[in-house]
């Protein structure tokens, strides 16, 4: 801590900086950090959550039991389970990648409206396609309502134990699999 | 470069604003990747409020602007985002316990969002710039003044500028019907002329005219100068005997004032008639007289160490000087409200340079081995902060000693005493 004793101040000894200076630094600082709110940071697109502190928060739920949703492939309780909503089928490639980056053991569910029954491509391993119901997976896990008011586009994560452990909107889901590898990690 | 004005330096701030602009403009980059601005947004304007804030309580309880000025919005931004890199790190998701991250977790849910963070760190920041340009504004106000710059006063000595004692007297009282005075006065460490009054009343009773000052840096003259060793006491002290024409005053000085008193007689034997010291702190060299200080209490301890928990400690009862001053009368037994309340009105430079004259620049065992000019000492036999024993132990052969049964209040306890001695003294005209 800076005494007032640290050096000896001689007669006369002038502060180096103007009075206005602190006033006109803060003065430019408002301004490029408004520049940089309005203009920089985007504004929320339509596939994003209203609430914005709700969508990818990163942290992990205690929500409750889903054991009796009706699934394709493992039943849940086993292993972690990440259900996939979107309003297509991704690209087969993209997808590709993206199963590959979400943790080992873990099953990928894919939840599309309409997936278009003769367009379905081959999927990955550890991956399903819930062809029928998506829109009710969707409400009975809780997942947020964009703001264009249409079929989210997100991530939900059953945990082992057959709970709700997370669930959010993301729209471009796709580029991000650590994410949920980083989740479903910690529920092991 | 004066210490205190070295976190102001052009250049040094230039530097830590390209700091500043790098480091912000690749994590928002980073974040926007991620597309994740609105995570940026939030704990930047978090970091950027906790960083005015730290700023502002550093200026305001070291009264010197805190080292770093720009570059610690980068740093708590960079604590504010630690979560993040955990996260990305794939170390561990976001918890709740994460919150100790300048609230990393529920940040996102203050009502209004970005928006309320935004008009906080506005307004947060914007306090700040304020205060430091009074702050500027003052220290330069006293540089045009020819004073040294009052670095480390707190109080409003932060926004305002010192009185420069050069022009402005001693805030001072005049005892008695006549003039000039022929009796000063002079307080102890942390007090004021309060401290005289039982005393003051008897001596112009007496038929002297007694003249009470409060010291640079004390009591009403807390706003008055910027350096307060006792040489500068002393100057002050002249220039109000001065303002007063006062040819010669016999001094009584109690505690430190003693000190001043025998810097005065010192410098300017002419001016004095003679010395009356009251509890003189006297030792035998400038290391015991660290010990004894040290003994007084913890913060005495830190302040004769220079530790800078005292200037932080000192620096919070400068904020909080007017609840301390309401509130300590009630702890303080019998002594007058007004004598205790006084006890917090000074500064922290003064109060360290104060204590400090007492081992680094103490008169007094000169004055009671070769007096310059009739002494008399009274001293408490309980007095534990300046014992009778350190007085009559010290060779002082020229000086009268009284001891009487009181402790180091003795002006408050024993002002009959004082008269006394007063009336014993020789005053020559």
């Amino acid at each position: 801590m800076l005494a007032g004793g640290d050096g000896p101040p001689g007669p006369g000894a002038r502060p180096p900086l103007s009075m206005w200076a602190p006033v006109v630094a803060w003065v430019a600082g408002a301004a490029i950090l408004a520049v940089v709110l309005l203009a920089v940071v985007p504004e929320p697109g339509p596939l994003d959550d209203p609430d914005e502190a709700a969508q990818r928060s990163g942290v992990l739920l205690s929500g409750p039991p889903v054991g009796d949703l009706s699934l394709p492939g493992d039943p849940v309780g086993r292993r972690p389970v990440v259900l996939v909503f979107d309003r297509r089928l991704p690209d087969p490639d993209a997808l590709e990648r993206f199963v590959d980056g979400v943790a080992d053991g873990a099953l990928v569910v894919l939840a599309v409206p309409e997936p278009g029954s003769a367009a379905v491509p081959e999927l990955p391993p550890r991956t399903r396609l819930l062809s029928t119901g998506a829109g009710r997976l969707a409400a009975a896990t809780g997942m947020p309502e964009p703001r264009d008011g249409g079929f989210p586009v997100g991530y939900a994560i059953v945990g082992p134990q057959g709970r709700l452990r997370y669930a959010t909107l993301g729209p471009t889901y796709l580029r991000r699999p650590y994410e949920i590898a980083v989740l479903t990690e910690a529920l092991r | 470069m004066t210490a205190g004005y070295r976190p102001l330096r052009p250049r040094g701030l230039a530097v830590q604003a390209v700091l500043l602009l790098g480091v912000e403009a690749v994590l928002l980059a980073s974040y926007l990747g991620q597309d994740a601005g609105f995570h940026w947004s939030t704990h930047f304007l978090v970091g950027l409020l906790v960083a005015a804030v730290w700023n502002l309580v550093w200026l305001l309880v070291a009264a010197a602007p805190a080292p770093g000025q720009l570059a610690v919005i980068v740093a708590f931004h960079l604590f504010a985002m630690v979560p993040d890199l955990l996260f990305r790190a794939a170390v561990a998701p976001h918890e709740a316990w994460m919150d100790v991250f300048l609230g990393h977790i529920s940040a996102h849910e203050i009502p209004g969002g970005d928006e309320t963070w935004l008009i906080l760190a506005l307004v947060g920041s914007g306090v700040y710039a304020a205060v430091l340009a009074a702050w500027v504004r003052a220290r330069r106000l006293e540089a045009d003044a020819g004073m040294p710059p009052g670095v480390g006063i707190g109080g409003g000595g932060v926004v305002r500028p010192q009185h420069d004692p050069a022009s402005t007297p001693l805030a001072h009282w005049l005892h008695g019907t006549r003039l000039p005075p022929d009796v000063l006065l002079l307080h102890g460490l942390a007090a004021s002329a309060r401290v005289w009054a039982r005393v003051a009343p008897r001596l112009a009773d007496d038929g002297h005219a007694v003249l009470t000052c409060d010291l640079l840096g004390f009591g009403r003259s807390r706003r008055t100068g910027t350096r307060f060793g006792l040489d500068d006491q002393v100057d002050a002290l002249l220039g109000l005997l001065d303002h007063h024409g006062a040819p010669r005053v016999l001094v009584v000085g109690h505690s430190w004032g003693c000190a001043v008193a025998a810097r005065l007689a010192e410098r300017a034997p002419a001016r004095v008639s003679g010395l009356v010291l009251v509890s003189p702190p006297v030792f035998h060299d400038a290391e015991e007289a660290r010990e004894r200080l040290r003994l007084r209490g913890r913060l005495a301890a830190q302040v004769v160490d220079r530790s800078p928990v005292a200037s932080i400690t000192c620096g919070l009862m400068c904020l909080m000087r007017a609840p301390l001053a309401r509130l300590a009368p009630r702890w303080a037994g019998d002594l007058p409200p007004e004598v205790v309340r006084d006890s917090f009105e000074h500064s922290w430079p003064a109060y360290r340079d104060a204590l400090g004259s007492l081992f680094a620049d103490n008169p007094l065992p000169g004055a009671l081995a070769h007096p310059r000019v009739t002494t008399v000492v009274v001293v408490g036999e309980d007095d534990t902060e300046a014992p009778a024993a350190d007085v009559l132990d010290h060779p002082h052969d020229r000086v009268e000693v009284r001891v009487v049964a009181t402790d180091h209040l003795l002006p408050l306890r024993r002002p009959d005493v004082v008269q006394a001695a007063v009336a014993a003294a020789p005053l020559l005209y």
